[in-house]
Parts: structure tokens; sequence; C-alpha cells
């Protein structure tokens, strides 16, 4: 602590060029926090909701789907209480545009609870949904971002599918906090005879009896259809919301590819930053280490000026990141499957750490040089 | 037999550029004794500095001995020798070298952060020696705030304020006043005369070398001595 004003003092010796750097690390940081918390809300949704639950999807192609015969069988597994086959139903709500999409699925409405067990709803409305062939059930925050109530009529116009529901909203669910919601569901059936029965399922959606049952389940069910015309994939909630992310390409790769090289570029400039400071200190270096200052010790006070000034620039990142997410519009959420997006501990751990490494690295090599000036070198650029 | 503080035994030091070896030292012998104020004179290039830095322990010799106290520090390491320096060495330069971005009083402490000492005794030793420079009343100036002859003085205050057993002063009036010069001047004969610091100092200087117990003269590496080695005082022993 006896070396902190002096750290200090250092680190912002020349105030515009430690704010310069400060700010190119924050910005650094601003898109590494962003890009992790995209990164981790494809795969939350599994971890906030528990690992019972399990999907069923067809391989190779989210966009293909099944027959519905595959619903009884995939019943008979062991380790499968419930099982509610859901389609992507896509179609536009009002106006084809961002503020107006949320994620509408079809699906068994019988079912729909037994498998999203933490979805909450009054058994008066699950069952007025149940019983109804056009009623449809909506999130807590889904509806109340289109103030919708229990009785109004909700209607979509069809784009993948030559159909246009005219749904009744029956029943508005809830769930804990920190879980997504999983938007509008409505009856199977229904789109179902609009389509004349064509029996096609998207997904599967299947709930365990335990966790542990999962490795046995998928490569089951896996290995039952691996004859047919229509092989499965099994995989757990965390994958599928991956391949469902993959559909756009490697999303995920590419944002890692891209988080990396902004870190890595910014270290560059931060490093420099640095070697400019080490080296206006030549003198004062020389000076400190006639007065009894180690190497290391020089070594440590100027990787601690580095580390803090990352530090800052990583906190101020961190924070700004954590603002952006909240003040995030919810459509631009709904368009880039973000609803989960959150700048959680993990996440903010990591971003300071990263600034850290960030600081360790740019200053590791001036620090290194000074460390090893040599005092009569130092002390003979003054004379 | 004269006390000797500082003994220099056959001490050598050349330096290598490009593959040619320039000769600085060429077996050098010198005795200073505790308490003496010591200058040493001689053209640029003479080896004056650098006969400075190896009795500071901030250069190492080729050959021969530097037994300070009665230690060899010609034999330590790196570590080894910051250490003895942090006790042993108050180092004053030409061009003060205090740290711009620190406070007269924060320049002062900074030999005292490689003590354990508390932080307030550290604040005691820095006053006391502040007070001793005759500037108590300017521990918060910063260095761009003080004269030449102030931030020298700062600078003195930096290097007593360990009290180490030797002082070593590098042209410490060469960027003064005449004034300025002749007060620094005063402040190192009192260090001398009053808190018993044995002083050596490099100088183009005749009047400031006219300070001085002794002057050696050094020439192509050769030294020559005005004066012999000092006695201490009978007030002082």
């Amino acid at each position: 602590m006896k070396y902190l004003r002096l750290i200090v003092k250092n680190a912002s010796r020349n105030k515009r060029r430690s704010v310069l750097t400060i700010l190119s690390i924050s910005a650094a940081i601003f898109l590494l926090t962003f890009m992790q918390a995209i990164l981790n809300s494809f795969t939350s949704a599994s971890e906030l909701t528990g690992a019972e639950r399990r999907l069923v999807v067809r391989r190779k192609s989210l966009a293909d789907s099944m027959p519905e015969a595959y619903r009884e069988k995939i019943a008979q597994v062991p380790g499968v209480v419930a099982i509610c086959p859901a389609n992507w139903f896509g179609g536009i709500y009002k106006e084809d545009k961002p503020e107006y999409f949320f994620a509408r699925f079809y699906v068994d409405a019988k079912t729909l609870f037994d498998v999203q067990s933490e979805y909450q709803i009054s058994p008066a409305e699950k069952e007025a949904f149940q019983k109804e062939r056009t009623a449809a059930v909506a999130g807590q925050k889904l509806a109340a971002k289109y103030g919708w109530k229990i009785g109004d009529v909700i209607e979509l116009t069809g784009t993948f599918f030559n159909v246009n529901p005219r749904l009744t909203l029956r029943g508005i669910y809830t769930v804990p906090a920190d879980a997504p919601e999983g938007g509008l569901f409505f009856h199977r059936e229904y789109v179902e005879e609009a389509l004349n029965n064509p029996g096609e399922v998207g997904t599967y959606r299947i709930k365990l009896d335990s966790p542990s049952s999962a490795p046995a389940v998928m490569d089951t069910v896996d290995a039952m259809f691996k004859s047919s015309a229509w092989p499965t994939k099994t995989e757990t909630e965390a994958s599928f919301q991956a391949s469902f992310v993959s559909m756009l390409g490697n999303v995920k790769g590419l944002i890692a590819s891209v988080g990396l090289v902004v870190v890595f570029t910014i270290s560059l400039i931060a490093a420099n930053a640095m070697a400019m400071t080490a080296r206006e200190r030549y003198t004062e270096v020389a000076v400190m280490k006639a007065l009894g200052f180690r190497p290391g010790l020089v070594l440590g006070l100027i990787l601690s000026e580095s580390v803090l000034i990352a530090l800052i620039g990583g906190l101020l990142g961190t924070l700004g990141a954590r603002v952006g997410a909240s003040v995030m519009p919810s459509a631009l959420r709904n368009m880039i499957f973000l609803q989960n997006l959150r700048i959680n501990l993990t996440v903010i751990a990591l971003s300071l750490g990263a600034s850290i490494l960030i600081g360790l690295f740019s200053g590791g090599i001036p620090a290194w040089g000074a460390a090893r000036v040599r005092i009569v070198d130092g002390l003979r650029r003054v004379a | 037999m004269a006390e000797t503080l500082i003994s220099l035994s056959k001490v050598t030091k050349h330096y290598r550029r490009d593959a040619i070896d320039i000769p600085v030292l060429d077996n050098i012998d010198l005795d200073v004794g505790p308490g003496e104020f010591l200058a040493l004179m001689g053209p640029s290039g003479s080896g004056k500095t650098t006969l400075l830095n190896l009795i500071a322990g901030i250069d190492k010799p080729n050959s021969g001995r530097i037994e300070i106290d009665g230690r060899n520090i010609a034999g330590l390491n790196e570590k080894q020798l910051a250490k003895w320096r942090a006790r042993h060495v108050g180092f004053i330069f030409q061009l003060y070298n205090l740290i711009p971005v620190l406070t007269a009083f924060e320049n002062v402490e900074l030999p005292l952060l490689l003590t354990s000492l508390s932080k307030k005794k550290r604040r005691d030793h820095v006053m006391t020696a502040l007070s001793v420079v005759g500037l108590a009343d300017r521990d918060r100036h910063y260095p761009r705030q003080l004269s030449g002859g102030q931030e020298q003085r700062v600078a003195i205050a930096r290097a007593i304020v360990t009290d180490p057993t030797l002082l070593v002063a590098d042209e410490p009036t060469g960027d003064l006043d005449a004034k300025s010069a002749e007060e620094i001047l005063d402040l190192l004969k009192r260090l001398n005369d009053e808190f018993r610091k044995t002083i050596i100092m490099v100088t183009h200087d005749p009047r400031a070398a006219g300070h001085a117990h002794s002057v050696i003269h050094l020439d192509k590496g050769l030294l020559s001595r005005t004066g012999g080695v000092y006695e201490v005082p009978a007030a002082h022993s």
C-alpha cells in the first residue's frame, strides 16, 4: 500500500495519454463484455431453467422436420416423462418491423406446461387455453409490452405457412426471475388443420425424470431413428440454442475471433503508450535504482501502473456494457435472439480479468526494459 | 595510522565500445577517512564520475577491491548492492533528479519506502530532513514550484533522510547560480561538520573544491591527492 501513491501519480503523470489509453481499453472491454454476454445468452436458457429438459431436433438442419409418429416412440423411451411437439411459426404481427418481432410457436397445448414446468399459470387460464383450439398463451413481459389482456384477439399473418391465425389470449404465464420467456404459444391442431395436416414436427421438447437420464435418452432416441429417412439429433437445450444460432453461420466463432482481435489490437496500443511512458522515465528509473529500488520492485511498480490504467479502462468498459445491455431496445434483443442477454458477475469477472491481462501484456516489456536499465546509463542521459 | 571508511585497492575500470577497450581508471588506490569531505577534480573524461559511481556501488570495477566500512562491495550482486546503497549511500546529482510528479515531501520519502518504518515515522524522518535543508515549509510543493537551489536542497534532504554513512555528489552546484551554489556548498559543509557525513563530491569548480578537506585530481585514469588521509577531528571522535 505504501507504493500506491507513487503508482497512482506515475500512472496519471501524462493525463492526456492516460485518458486516451483508458478510453481505448474501455472501448475494447465494452465490446468484449458485450460479446461474452451474447455468447452466454445463446446457452443460458437451459442453465436458468434446469438441465432436466432436453430437445429432439432433426439431424443436419433445424429447418427440416420430423414425422408426428416419432412422438409415441420417443415417449416410450425410459426416462422421458413428457414430450411436446413444437413448431416455429414465424409470421408477422401487425407489421414486419423489429418492434413487432417475438417468438411464436404452435405446440401441443396439453403437454406444453408439463415440459416447460417453469412456466407458471393459473389452473383456470391453463384449462381455458387447452380447451379452445384458437386460444393462445403469452409470457407476462410479452403481454405487457403489447398491452395484451386476457380475451384480446391476436392476429398473425403467415409467412412460412399459408395460414393467418386469429388467436384469443386465454392465459398469461410467468417465469422465474432470470429465466427467459418462451414467447407466444398456440394450438398445433389449429395450424395443422389449416395446412391440411402435413403431420410435421419441427422439434420435440422432452422432459426427463432426472438429469442423469440425459445421455441414455439422447443415445436411445438417436439410435431408434438412425436408419430411418429422418434421423434425429438429440441434444441439450444449450446445444440446441447453439445450433439454432449456428443457422446464421459460425456466429460464436466470429464473435470470439472479433473479440480476440480487438483485445490484441488494443493491447498493442496500450503497450505503445506504456513503452513511451517508460522511455521518458529512463533517468528516473535509474535514480530510483540508485536509491536502492531493486529491479523486481521497479518491474512491479511499472506493471502496477499499467494494470491500474487497464483496470480503470476495464471498469469503464464493463460499466458501459452493463448500462448498454440494460437500455438495449427489446426489439433488438428479439431480432438477434438475445432475450437472455445479461452482464452477470461471471462476465464482469472475465472482462476485468481480460483488463488485467491487457495491463500485464502492455506493461510487461516496458517494465522489463526499465528493470534492466543500468544505473550509470540512465544517469548519463541527464548529463 | 588514520582510520579509513573507504578503501580502494588496485581498482581498474574500462569500457568496451565496438570491440575497443577504453581504459578509464588504472590501478587506483585510495583511502578516505570517516567524516572526510573529499573533492574529485579533473578534466572531462578523466574518470572522476566513474570513480564516484564505483564508490557509490552503482557500477562495478573490472578488477580490484572497493571496501566501504570493511565490506568489499565489488563482490556484491545487484540485489545486495541495491540493499547496501539504500542503507549506506545518499546521492546528490547535478540536475537534482527529483521525480516531477511527487511533492518535495514525497520525493524525500522515496528512499524510506524501502524501509519497514511506519507512516508516522517516515513522516517524522522526512520533516526532519526537510528542516535540516531549510525547506520544511515547502513540503507540499512540486519540483516545478521550486527554484533550482531549492530543488537541490530537496535532493539533499532525500540523500540524508535514511541517515547514510556516505554522501556522493556529482557536480552538485553545476546547474546553479553562484549564490545558490554557495548555499548548497555551505549546506554540504554543515552536513559534514555537524552530522559527520562522509562526502565525496565531483566538481569542476575550484571554489566548490575549496570547501572540501582534501582534493583528488584525476587525469587519464591516474590519481594524485592534495592533502593526506583526513584525520577525524577530536571533536568528532
